[in-house]
Order: C-alpha cells, then structure tokens, then sequence
C-alpha cells in the first residue's frame, strides 16, 4: 500500500514523464494530425497541471494561486491561438504557449 | 567507375550510420539528462513535504525513498529515451515510406512524377536516382513517341506525293489507249509518252527510295538553277493546260547556281499542280510566278477556290511536305486562305 510519500513521488515521476513525454512528441512528431492532436492533449494537460497545483495551495496563498490560475489560463489561450492561427509562426507560438504552461506548472507545482 | 561508386556508395553508407549514431547518442544524453533531473528534484520534494507535515523518516525509509526514487527515475529515463529514439528514427525512416509513396505514384502516373528530395544521406541518393531513371525513361519515350509521329508523317508526306507520279501515268496511259484505239497516234508521239511515264515511275521509285533512306536531304551542285525551275514549271503546265488557264511569269527568276535537292523540288511541284487539281475553280486563272523575295528564290501560286471544295486531310500533308522541303533550305511557307482565294508563297534556297 502506498503511503503519502509514494504517493507524491509517485505523482511527480509520473507527471514529469507525462509532461516531458507531450512536448517531445508535439514538436517532434512529423504527422501533422498527430501533431494537432498532441497540441490539444498537452494544452488539456497544463490545464490539469493547473488544477493540480491550485489544490496545493491554501486560500489565503493568492500571489500563488494567481500565478498557478494564469498558468492554466496560458493553455487555454494557446488553444484558441491555435484555432485562428492563420500563419506557421502563430502555431509555432501556440505550441510554445502550451509547452511553457506544461513546464512552469510542473516546475511551480513540484519545485517552487 | 565502379570504385568511384563504391567510394560515393561507402560515403553515403556513413552519413546514414553516423545519423542513427547520433539519434542514438541523443536518446541517451535525454535518458541520462532526464534521469539526473529527476533524481536532484525528488529529493528536495520529500524532504520538502516532510518538513511541511513534521513528518520524520527513520534510516530504513530514508534508504527506501531513495531506492524508490532512483529506481523511478530510472525508469522513466528509460522510457524516454525510448520515446526519443523512436521519434528519431521513426522521422528519418518515413522518408523511405515517402520514396515507396513516390514509386507508386510513379507506377500511377507512367514515370511523370518526382519523388522530393530530403537529408542528404543513402536515402537521398536512392530518391536521386529513382528520379534520374524515371526522368531518362520519360525523355526516352517521349523522343520515342516522336520519332514515330516523324515516320508517319514522312510516310503520310511520301505517299500522298506519289499519287502525283501515278495519277500523271494513268492519265498518260488513259490518253494512249484512247488515242491507239482510234488510231491517232504517232511513233514520235508513242515514244514521248512513253518518255514521260518513264521518268514518273523513276520519280515514284525515287520516292520509295527517300521513304526507306528517312528522307535525306540530298542536295548536289545545279549550274543552272533557272533552267530547272523552267522544266519543272513546264511539266506543271503540262498537266494543268488542258483543264485551267495557266498565268505563268518566270520573268523576275534570276539565273542562279546552287546546290539543290531536285526530287524536293520537284515533289514541291507536284504538290502545287495536286492542290490545284482537287481545289481551284476552273473557271478562273491559276497564277504561277517565280521571283526573289527577301533574298530568296520565291514560288508563289495563286487560285481561285472551287465552291464546293473540301478541304480533307491530304491539303494539309502536302503542305506539311513543301514546308519540310522549305525548311531544309532555311526558308518558309506563307498561306493565305481566303474566301474566293487561296495563295501559297514558298520561300526556298538563298540567292545571292
């Protein structure tokens, strides 16, 4: 049976492979629907990480809260950036979006 | 040769091994990377969380933390550099999905395809040369499909300008025989027919002969190049005068010398006198007129159209075959077809 420890270190191997594993996937993947569909999963991923990290936190914690809530919100908008993108630059940038919010909420959930 | 593809062979063989070399080194730098990562921010994670919730490990958890989060680790570095690889690899070996792709295609569309070129490695130097083949093949069969449009064309030209030989005979032999049976026929008559059926079947025969030489162009050196256009203007009479009224004017032909292909320009000729036979009113006067135009020796002929002309496909080969003539000289055709009239201008040799 896992105690809390196994439990978060489970959590956090298991999260830093997923996360780890997404961004590599969606910026080396040639298939372009494969790609797209990475793209969408990672964005629904940095909005899981989000919600992951706000539960870490206590209400009166507000800079963090804001800072995790800001972060999910950067997946969402990679997203809609993503659905009106018109040039190769703006999906690039969409897929940084999404990239950055995988990483900074992983890093501001576990690390900081 | 064959060590110079061997050479270019081995140096394309180790672009491709020192790429699977690199995708390999990659994959286990993120591995390592991955695994150096993980193990650093676990540890300050859990001893982060222990104090926050006052919680103490004795040594025994202690160990068992970190033989759980070095074994972690290194499972998941595992598998990502798994992922790595296979990503790699899997990115370089769907370019030879592609060139499979593009020889289908090329089944498809009958060798009109390229296959895109990518990397520079031994997968490169195939699609290079799948595309080289399949350009090669293409160049053959279109050169192919033209060197058979030439043969059909000569042997549509020729044949149609021999039907000019042998409809001249016939009429001769036609004439003969109506002039034996009524006994009006000379030896000194007999023998000029005969004379020009002669030289009809030697121009047939010579016919076959350029059809089974392809054609040459054969020129040879004519002291008296006015002298032969005069001959052979006087055999277009011969076969005209008895039905058209033949304007003739030789007055601007210069005399001249030059090398001329005689059968060509004779079968120029006859191509003018057949055109005039299925086409012209023969109510109206058929000019011929012989001059210099742009420097060069100029036929022109001129006719009224008949009204109920049908202008078939032989109109066209005959006109094909005075503009090849034309051309072995580096001259033109210009036609004029009209209404009423129809003109053809023949531009030949260059008189100086």
């Amino acid at each position: 049976m896992l105690n809390s420890l196994d439990a978060l270190i489970v959590a956090f191997l298991g999260m830093s492979f997923i996360s780890m594993a997404g961004v590599l996937l969606m910026f080396f993947v040639k298939n372009e629907k494969w790609k797209k569909r990475m793209f969408y999963g990672l964005s629904i991923w940095g909005v899981i990480v989000a919600i992951c990290n706000l539960q870490t936190y206590f209400s009166y914690m507000l800079g963090d809260i804001v800072v995790a809530a800001l972060l999910g919100l950067l997946a969402v908008a990679a997203v809609l950036i993503w659905k009106f993108a018109k040039s190769e630059s703006r999906y690039k940038m969409a897929q940084g979006m999404a990239a950055v919010s995988v990483v900074a909420g992983m890093m501001h959930t576990f690390l900081i | 040769m064959k060590s110079v593809l061997k050479e270019t062979g081995r140096q394309a063989n180790q672009k491709l091994s020192r790429e699977i070399l690199l995708i390999f080194l990659i994959s286990v730098a993120t591995g390592l990377a991955t695994y150096f990562f993980l193990l650093s921010m676990a540890g300050p994670i859990v001893w982060n969380y222990c104090e926050e919730n006052h919680i103490v490990l004795t040594e025994m958890q202690q160990i068992d933390i970190d033989y759980f989060i070095q074994n972690g680790s290194l499972l998941i570095a595992v598998l990502l550099f798994l992922l790595v690889f296979l990503i790699l690899m899997g990115r370089k070996l769907s370019y030879l999905q592609t060139i499979l792709n593009g020889i289908d295609a090329l089944r498809i569309h009958h060798m009109d395809y390229s296959i895109p070129i990518e990397g520079d490695n031994e997968f490169t130097e195939l699609a290079r040369s799948i595309n080289y083949l399949s350009k090669t093949e293409r160049e053959l069969d279109e050169k192919e499909k033209q060197l058979k449009q030439e043969r059909e064309l000569l042997i549509r030209a020729l044949s149609h300008d021999i039907r000019t030989p042998l409809t001249s005979i016939r009429s001769y032999s036609e004439l003969m025989a109506g002039k034996l049976e009524c006994g009006d026929i000379n030896g000194e008559e007999l023998k000029e027919y005969v004379s020009l059926m002669r030289r009809k079947a030697d121009q047939m025969k010579e016919l076959t002969d350029q059809l089974l030489e392809n054609n040459r162009h054969r020129p040879e050196q004519i002291e008296d190049g006015k002298f032969l256009v005069e001959q052979l203007v006087l055999e277009w009479e011969e076969l005209l005068e008895d039905r058209y009224d033949c304007n003739i004017d030789l007055t601007e032909c210069p005399t001249f010398a030059a090398e001329i292909d005689i059968r060509g320009f004779q079968r120029i000729f006859d191509n003018l006198h057949s055109n005039i036979e299925k086409y012209a009113d023969e109510n109206a006067p058929v000019e011929l007129i012989i001059g210099v135009t742009d420097g060069r020796l100029c036929i022109r002929q001129k006719n009224k159209k008949k009204k109920d002309a049908v202008y078939v496909e032989s109109h066209q080969i005959g006109l094909l075959s005075i503009k090849s003539i034309a051309g072995n000289y580096g001259g033109s055709v210009i036609v004029r077809n009209e209404e009423e009239t129809f003109e053809i201008r023949i531009l030949l040799l260059e008189i100086s």
